[in-house]
């Protein structure tokens, strides 16, 4: 018996295990695939080797990658982007955080307040989550991006249309911005060198434009695996969850089971209700089946295998909404080609957007060459210059949409540099058609499998004429910015932005969830993942919303179920980068110690001295806001007469370093 | 028992007996065929599989070739050539091989036998132009157990039928509707890599629009319970080969080596013909491309600011 079991240490479960561990409560996270603990020699970050679904590192499938990955059915054009490990999709995310839109929210009253989905919006008011919002941003830390040459282009071509500059988390018209990201931004050399004996931790701090977002941030070289750039979970929220005994005086340490797919929720009958009782969970290496009970279970596993454990564990659902209205953003492509140098392969996946309220965004995106390729293909509307499959459009990019291919596709991708991409995020509308059900393919060793429907070309005129609006837009962009073609693409549903399909929402006739985020008909499971977002946000990247809710769930679980008092708008948030719990990390891999400023050896994490320690720490004031107000690491890091003293910033206009 | 004309069609279209005539032609060594079928199975088999591994390997080279082409023969056999090594030199083919036949579309099992079967029915009304079957060379019927009847209980055997077979089929079969004298297993056994790149061009386009109603009649004739998923399956699959074409292409796939997986042999293709990371075989640590903060503005209203444990806006 334990307090808690979580299922999935991915970007919701993840959160939900280190809010409740922090409080004292005793939580068994299992999570199906791998933890890759020494990332920097397990992650080549070469793409075929990190990024092909079926062998990949980064799959959905268990961490022996000579076992076959597990299969979902999608009976359409389309790809399910998801990853199983530790971390689960946030390894290969961008760390892109934008707060929802406002207007997806219960009460709000702006002008523009029926240009949302507004049969479905989140059951509390956008004023209240707020403080859930900051609390994650402040944990992770979310940082307002720098930029490399790609986002200047963005940026231009943002300009140039009209859009006005938003310097706020909030957003209120139609403008662009920087991104707000959870990543480290750049220190020391970082973002100044090509040399790798450069940009080793401490001397390189945050992010050093690597590229390889999503091949899984190691960088820096050196650093303790919370300070790594990227805060996927399994840099921030799991080694704080591990160690939260020694950060947080009360706090109990989770125990995590990577290799472990649960199978079956528990359950029992009291009275006309059901309660939830414990897990089933197969070992992926082994195939021992084992049991753990628990009066609370989270479900965490993402949103297509959410539904898929809920109906395999024949759980009730009385309104039939388990799996249903799924929402996926309906991404869209477009790569403007140009004669200049735009570095679309180097920097953070995407530090550049612009938004449009009731409509959805836009973000640039840069690539290695193999997705790139493959975004250039990832189409429904047929091959442009051959056929469009009906489907394909004009607009204002250049002739037809559909895939680039042979001659033209060749020679769009010679130069991977001269290329910009941006991705169309859609304000979709919830609906009962695109769902997660079971499929009737042979069941795999872990029950019957998923089988995810989207009707991509049959959705509500509002989301179909939202993507319209923001395709013509981001071509508009990308020719206001200097880009001699642009090519739309028309993609088919690439499910990487998952929302919706254990919904929470007002009415029982169309929500899994009430309000807590508990399922209204199982007493005792929550859902803590995307899953139970409400909608689709308004088009903004789900990540930041999904912790802030699971946040908002896991004060919930402490009040109603172990007597505890909500913490968010009372307590102060620790970092993830807070000094204490890069000491617990460390101490961590040598087997121990806790507040130990000097490593042991062995392990699988870095090894660090006292200069390590002392440059994590100002690394960490650096990020406080209480010590100087700012966020970033520029500040000190590189302040005249610093040793490092490594760019020119009398050459770089606004570059942010120190005062000019 | 004699083989129907419309099991030879199946045969025919999906260029399995023409890459068998050829085989046979180039001299390999064919079993005798004899009383039991059942008997000769595994036999068979082994001395068919080079066979039958040509004929996937070059539908699929065709294919790899129809999207990033290059100077080698399956681009100058489409009329589409490049002068830099496009898909083939990047060994895509083998690389959409290994990814397909490691179950990335779910036909193995029930699936694979199910598809097989359906491609069968599916040729059923289809005839074939005599002066094709002359031209192909076919073996005469003769009433007795056929080279044909042992080839189709390999494709029934669904232990047997590797799901990238399966798919290089499907093509051929697409291709010998868009044009029939692909059949003719020259230059290549496989019909899909004797079509001209525009050809090539309708017959994706068939199967993605499902003309003919392919699709439909497979899962008219999809026994329980995979019939109506197939059709959309067959979709997700030639979508997904189009997307692999290209993401193979540009992998380092060619290059690396699994003991030494962080550091590549030599510079992949797809490296070279975009520009990436000249000179490299590893993953870079980082660049000089930091260009400071938009405007300057490094901290954006309604950041929160810490306050005596409690959180307050700005």
């Amino acid at each position: 018996m334990t307090d808690v079991i979580v299922i999935g240490a991915g970007g919701g479960g993840a959160v939900v295990a280190k809010e409740l561990a922090e409080r004292g409560l005793d939580v068994l996270v299992l999570e199906a695939g791998p933890h890759y603990t020494d990332p920097e020699n397990e992650w080549s970050r070469f793409e075929n080797d990190c990024n092909e679904v079926t062998r990949g590192y980064y799959r959905f499938g268990p961490g022996d990658r000579s076992k076959p990955w597990w299969l979902r059915e999608t009976p359409q054009n389309s790809l399910i982007w998801q990853l199983a490990g530790v971390g689960g999709t946030t390894q290969h995310y961008y760390g892109n955080n934008p707060r929802a839109m406002p207007g997806t929210f219960t009460g709000y009253d702006g002008a523009d307040r029926d240009a949302y989905d507004t049969a479905h919006p989140f059951p509390f008011t956008y004023e209240s989550f707020i403080p859930y919002f900051e609390w994650v941003e402040y944990t992770l830390p979310v940082q307002t991006a720098a930029m490399g040459t790609k986002e200047s282009v963005f940026f231009r071509g943002a300009e140039a249309v009209g859009l006005p500059h938003n310097t706020s988390k909030n957003v209120s018209q139609d403008s662009y911005r920087a991104q707000e990201n959870a990543i480290l931004q750049p220190g020391g050399t970082a973002g100044t060198t090509t040399d790798s004996s450069q940009l080793l931790f401490p001397k390189a701090t945050g992010c050093t434009f690597c590229g390889y977002c999503f091949q899984g941030c190691i960088e820096p070289r050196g650093a303790p695996r919370n300070l790594k750039a990227k805060r996927s979970t399994d840099n921030s929220y799991i080694p704080m969850a591990m160690t939260a005994s020694h950060w947080k005086p009360g706090g109990v340490d989770i125990t995590l089971v990577p290799d472990a797919f649960v199978t079956k929720i528990l359950h029992t009958t009291e009275g006309s209700e059901v309660v939830v009782t414990g897990v089933r969970w197969r070992d992926t290496n082994s195939g021992e089946v084992h049991e753990e009970t628990a009066p609370v279970v989270v479900m965490a596993g993402g949103c297509v295998e959410d539904p898929r454990l809920w109906k395999n564990s024949s759980l009730p659902d009385p309104n039939g909404w388990v799996g249903k209205g799924f929402t996926d953003h309906f991404f869209d492509w477009v790569i403007g080609v140009f004669d200049e140098y735009t570095g679309s392969s180097k920097g953070v996946g995407s530090s550049a957007r612009a938004d449009f309220p009731g409509r959805g965004g836009l973000e640039n995106v840069g690539l290695p060459p193999a997705i790139q390729a493959f975004s250039a293909q990832f189409s429904d509307a047929g091959i442009r210059g051959l056929y469009g499959n009906g489907l394909a459009r004009t607009g204002e990019w250049d002739g037809d949409s559909g895939r680039l291919n042979g001659e033209e596709f060749k020679r769009i991708m010679t130069d991977i540099d001269k290329l910009l991409n941006i991705l169309i995020i859609t304000d979709d509308d919830v609906e009962e058609q695109n769902a997660v059900g079971l499929s009737s393919f042979p069941a795999d060793e872990h029950g019957p499998i998923p089988k995810v429907t989207f009707k991509q070309r049959n959705r509500t005129a509002r989301t179909l004429a939202n993507r319209e609006f923001l395709a013509n837009k981001a071509a508009e962009i990308a020719k206001a910015a200097g880009a001699k073609e642009v090519y739309r693409i028309d993609w088919p549903p690439l499910i990487l932005h998952v929302q919706s399909t254990m919904r929470m929402g007002h009415s029982d006739a169309d929500s899994v969830l009430d309000e807590t985020g508990e399922a209204r008909y199982v007493k005792g499971l929550f859902i803590g993942d995307n899953a139970a977002l409400a909608n689709g946000l308004g088009g903004p990247n789900p990540t930041i919303t999904a912790q802030a809710l699971a946040t908002r769930t896991a004060e919930f679980i402490f009040q109603k179920y172990f007597d505890g008092d909500p913490w968010v708008l009372t307590d102060t948030p620790i970092q993830s980068i807070d000094d204490a719990v890069t000491r617990a990390v460390l101490g961590q891999s040598g087997g121990g110690g806790d507040d130990d400023e000097t490593p042991s050896t062995g392990g699988g994490l870095p090894v660090l001295g006292g200069a390590a320690i002392a440059a994590a720490t100002m690394l960490r004031r650096r990020n406080g806001r209480g010590v100087t107000g700012k966020v970033g690491l520029r500040p000190l890091l590189d302040a005249p007469g610093s040793p490092d003293g490594v760019h020119d910033c009398t050459a770089i206009a606004g570059c942010g370093c120190h005062d000019h | 028992m004699a083989m129907s004309l419309s099991r030879r069609n199946f045969l025919v279209r999906t260029g399995v007996l023409g890459a068998m005539v050829a085989t046979a032609q180039s001299g390999l060594r064919l079993p005798a065929f004899a009383q039991s079928a059942d008997d000769l199975l595994g036999p068979v088999f082994s001395n068919l599989n080079p066979a039958l591994q040509q004929l996937g390997i070059d539908a699929i080279s065709g294919f790899s070739a129809f999207v990033v082409p290059g100077p080698d023969a399956y681009s100058e056999q489409q009329g589409l050539t490049e002068p830099r090594p496009g898909a083939v030199a990047a060994l895509n083919p083998q690389f959409l091989i290994d990814v397909l036949d490691f179950d990335f579309v779910p036909l193995s099992d029930t699936g694979a036998r199910a598809v097989t079967q359906a491609l069968v029915t599916a040729t059923t009304d289809i005839g074939i132009p005599q002066d094709l079957i002359d031209a192909i060379g076919l073996p005469a019927l003769d009433g007795a157990t056929t080279f044909d009847d042992l080839i189709i209980q390999l494709f029934e055997n669904d232990q047997t039928i590797p799901t990238g077979l399966v798919i290089a089929m499907y093509l051929n079969l697409a291709a010998s509707q868009v044009n029939p004298a692909s059949m003719v297993p020259a230059p290549f056994t496989a019909p899909f890599a004797n079509l001209s790149w525009a050809d090539k061009g309708a017959a994706v386009q068939a199967i993605e629009e499902q003309h003919a109603g392919l699709a439909e009649m497979l899962d008219a004739n999809l026994p329980e319970p995979v019939e109506v998923t197939v059709s959309g399956l067959i979709k997700f699959a030639i979508g997904a080969l189009l997307e692999y074409a290209a993401f193979g292409t540009y992998t380092e796939y060619a290059m690396f080596d699994p003991d030494n997986p962080m550091t590549l042999k030599g510079r992949p293709v797809g490296w070279e013909i975009s520009g990436f990371q000249p000179g490299q075989l590893t993953s870079g640590e980082g660049w000089d491309e930091f260009l400071g903060y938009h405007k300057g503005v490094q901290d954006v209203e309604g950041s929160w600011q810490r306050g005596e444990g409690v959180l307050s806006n700005d």
